[in-house]
């Protein structure tokens, strides 16, 4: 027991040093890092300055967040879509050996009369999730000017299935997604996006070269539409990913917790 | 052979496992073992296409750039292969397409719970594609992402292991998330000081940059990073457990060429984008021999003292990744070479060490050494395989772990640094140590392996059929990782003057 005590204490002892040794390095080199308003640091003058000039013409997104994230570096964010899938998978496999919770049944008929037990619930619930997925059309197909994008619809659309499958003392009133299938459609949600990279092989592009789609584009304005085309394909793909493995993470929680209250 | 697919080798290598990855839920769904079916098929296919683009590239003897959607570097993300990774993502595909067939009777296809071995296939896909990436970009955050990948994917091989995966896999889940962190704090350093995150083109900006603290606090960021990655001591907690208890079937791929790849990522750090010529350089060296040299006497007295199999494999793991870290340290020619050429041996070493632990679960549970006495007349194909990459741990010629250590003491003795070459010999003779214990117990002790009387004394994997050796995917990786240390071994000096030395020469 007093040994244990030593130990943490000693341990303690080597995570504050490293915290300190950390914090003195930047008291002890002030001028690491280039200041938030100095206009002349390489970081804010190379790449930058040609995305900053550049991005409109060469990708025709008027957003320059998602020229840079979906065109300029579009390879790092199909493997961000992929860590989501991965994800989803790790978490089912992980929790695959702990026993489900079994739930009385219900046919379907019950489970549309089943109500959320207030009326001001009921009434919001059917308000909101409407509205809920159409603004998160909205954003999917928006990103491309403004704030916005895949990851984000694809959040709001699981969201909305999330207020339907928690809500309702945890029986759905649409049915619920089987975790599996909700993986199985994660995994063709990421291939929409490798289709729309290889796509253009046909086209003798390189890989997400979106200008090259075998769509038939022969002027600038033309490959710069096909570009925005190839935007919005893999957005699909990752709205696809994104919701289905947040409802495949949810319903494995789900599945094998009991709540009471 | 002028096919339209050569000019996409680079990109297919990865895209293609990946559409594999993705799939595989959905093809296991039409036909239970159609999904695992198609992993293993594409990742033969990415074998073969690795090997026509290092033909390729020998035979040229130039570099193969590839930029991905067609954006320029440094604008867009680029793939660079060279003479190195060429056959280090040869090494990746030829060890993943094993492990995906070895590890077929593991997770049978099961017609009432289908996903379970279609889960598995695909995150064993997913950690194959992270270090065919790795090994590929040309990119210092693209190789951020892939690293994610891989981490993410060996957690969940080692979570679903054995009974202590869970607590192995946390544990490596918060020192792996504090080593990317570090990598990506290094790399944000770097970018912050010339603005762009292309390898090439870091290498030519950062010669203008004389911010020294800076670079130097990258560095150290990156030593750590990488050195979380690779367990090299004293960053290793994290290792011997999670290489203990990761699913016996995914243990040769996360113990064997996991810990490999960030070795090979530091290679492209502190050689290819830091200029050699900076005066804190030799401190930098001088601080990773450091680490390498305790790393390999502590690993080597470490697995002496272990019992368990996977434990003794698993701390001659740090002795062995200090080796190519002191490859590094060294850092002439023959330096570098042997360090590659040791990340070549020791992937095969140490995979194919593992695959004989995982035969030797399968049939018969074991997991600790006092229990493999006259293991080799039950599985006389799998002990002779494992005599082989033992003999090669030692660093007995012609097999391929002496060539590694051949060419690093070369390099030791040329820089006069005789400290390094005394730590070879002697980690050596630790490891004759320990792996002739397990001969020991193997061959002359008593025999205490046997058949269990009754199924519910049985902890294998397998089903007792009463066949000794392992099913055929399962002896085919064994045999070929034996054959390869051999044909490495035979082979040293085509692939360290023939395939390795320009893109070296050119480095330093």
């Amino acid at each position: 027991m007093n040994m244990d005590r030593n130990k943490d204490r000693k341990k303690i002892v080597g995570v504050f040093f490293v915290i300190a040794v950390v914090i003195g390095v930047f008291f002890l080199f002030p001028d690491l890092l280039p200041a938030v308003d100095d206009a002349k640091a390489p970081v804010h003058t190379y790449l930058s300055d040609y995305y900053i000039e550049n991005s409109l013409e060469d990708t025709g997104a008027h957003n320059m967040v998602t020229a840079v994230l979906a065109d300029y570096r579009g390879f790092d964010t199909l493997f961000e879509t992929c860590v989501m899938f991965l994800a989803g998978v790790t978490a089912l496999m992980v929790l695959s050996t702990t026993a489900k919770v079994t739930k009385p049944e219900r046919s379907r008929k019950e489970r549309l009369q089943i109500s959320f037990g207030s009326t001001v619930l009921d009434i919001a619930f059917r308000i909101i999730v409407p509205v809920i997925v159409i603004y998160a059309f909205y954003v999917l197909v928006h990103g491309e000017l403004s704030l916005g994008g895949g990851f984000q619809a694809g959040a709001l659309l699981a969201i909305a299935y999330m207020i339907d499958r928690i809500i309702p003392s945890f029986n759905s009133s649409l049915g619920n997604l089987k975790e599996e299938t909700a993986a199985v459609i994660a995994g063709v949600g990421v291939f929409i996006y490798i289709l729309t990279g290889l796509l253009p092989m046909a086209g003798s592009g390189n890989f997400l070269e979106y200008g090259k789609l075998p769509f038939g584009a022969d002027t600038a304005e033309q490959i710069r539409q096909l570009h925005g085309t190839g935007i919005l394909l893999i957005e699909i793909g990752v709205v696809v990913c994104v919701m289905a493995t947040i409802i495949n993470i949810l319903e494995v929680v789900l599945e094998r917790t009991e709540f009471d209250d | 052979m002028n096919l339209f697919f050569i000019s996409h080798i680079p990109v297919l290598i990865v895209v293609i496992p990946l559409c594999a990855a993705v799939l595989c839920p959905l093809l296991s769904r039409l036909s239970p073992s159609l999904g695992k079916r198609t992993v293993i098929v594409f990742l033969f296919v990415v074998f073969v296409l690795s090997l026509i683009q290092l033909a390729g590239i020998v035979q040229s003897g130039e570099a193969v750039h590839y930029y991905l959607g067609g954006w320029e570097p440094p604008y867009g993300v680029e793939f660079v292969i060279d003479g190195v990774n060429g056959i280090i993502i040869v090494l990746v595909s030829f060890i993943g397409a094993m492990t995906a067939l070895f590890s077929s009777p593991f997770e049978e296809a099961d017609k009432n719970a289908p996903f379970k071995s279609a889960g598995y296939y695909s995150i064993l896909c997913f950690l194959v594609i992270g270090l065919l990436g790795i090994a590929s970009t040309g990119d210092a955050f693209n190789l951020y992402v892939f690293m994610e990948i891989v981490a993410l994917s060996g957690y969940g091989l080692i979570a679903i292991g054995e009974e202590k995966g869970p607590i192995a896999a946390f544990r490596y889940l918060l020192t792996g998330t504090i080593g990317a962190s570090m990598y990506l704090l290094g790399i944000g350093f770097l970018y912050s000081a010339t603005g762009t995150l292309n390898m090439a083109d870091l290498a030519v900006r950062l010669q203008r940059v004389d911010n020294l603290p800076l670079i130097a606090i990258a560095m150290a960021c990156l030593i750590v990073g990488f050195g979380i990655k690779m367990a090299l001591f004293p960053l290793h907690g994290w290792q011997p457990a999670a290489h203990s208890y990761a699913h016996p079937a995914a243990d040769p791929m996360i113990a064997g060429v996991m810990i490999k790849i960030p070795a090979y990522a530091m290679f492209r750090f502190f050689f290819c984008i830091f200029d050699s010529s900076l005066p804190m350089m030799k401190t930098i060296f001088n601080i990773i021999g450091i680490m390498a040299v305790l790393g390999i006497l502590y690993g080597s007295l470490k697995a002496l003292r272990y019992d368990k199999y996977n434990k003794i494999l698993a701390y001659s793991s740090i002795g062995q990744v200090g080796y190519i870290a002191l490859g590094f340290a060294i850092g002439n020619f023959y330096g570098i070479a042997g360090a590659v050429f040791h990340i070549l041996s020791h992937a095969f070493m140490k995979t194919g060490l593992f695959y004989t632990s995982a035969a030797f679960k399968y049939r018969y549970g074991i997991h600790y050494t006092d229990r493999l006495g006259q293991v080799y007349r039950k599985m006389p194909v799998t002990c002779g395989a494992l005599v082989v990459l033992a003999l090669s741990m030692i660093g007995l010629p012609p097999f391929a772990g002496f060539f590694g250590k051949w060419y690093l003491a070369l390099g030791a003795i040329q820089n006069g640094q005789y400290l390094y070459v005394a730590v070879l010999i002697i980690s050596s003779l630790l490891s004759a140590i320990y792996f002739f214990r397990i001969f020991e117990k193997m061959f002359m002790g008593e025999k205490t392996v046997s058949e269990p009387a009754a199924p519910e004394e049985y902890y294998g994997y397998g089903k007792l059929t009463g066949k000794t050796e392992v099913p055929l995917q399962m002896l085919i990786p064994i045999v070929s990782a034996a054959l390869m240390i051999i044909a490495l071994g035979l082979g040293n000096s085509f692939i360290v003057n023939g395939i390795l030395r320009t893109t070296i020469m050119e480095v330093l």
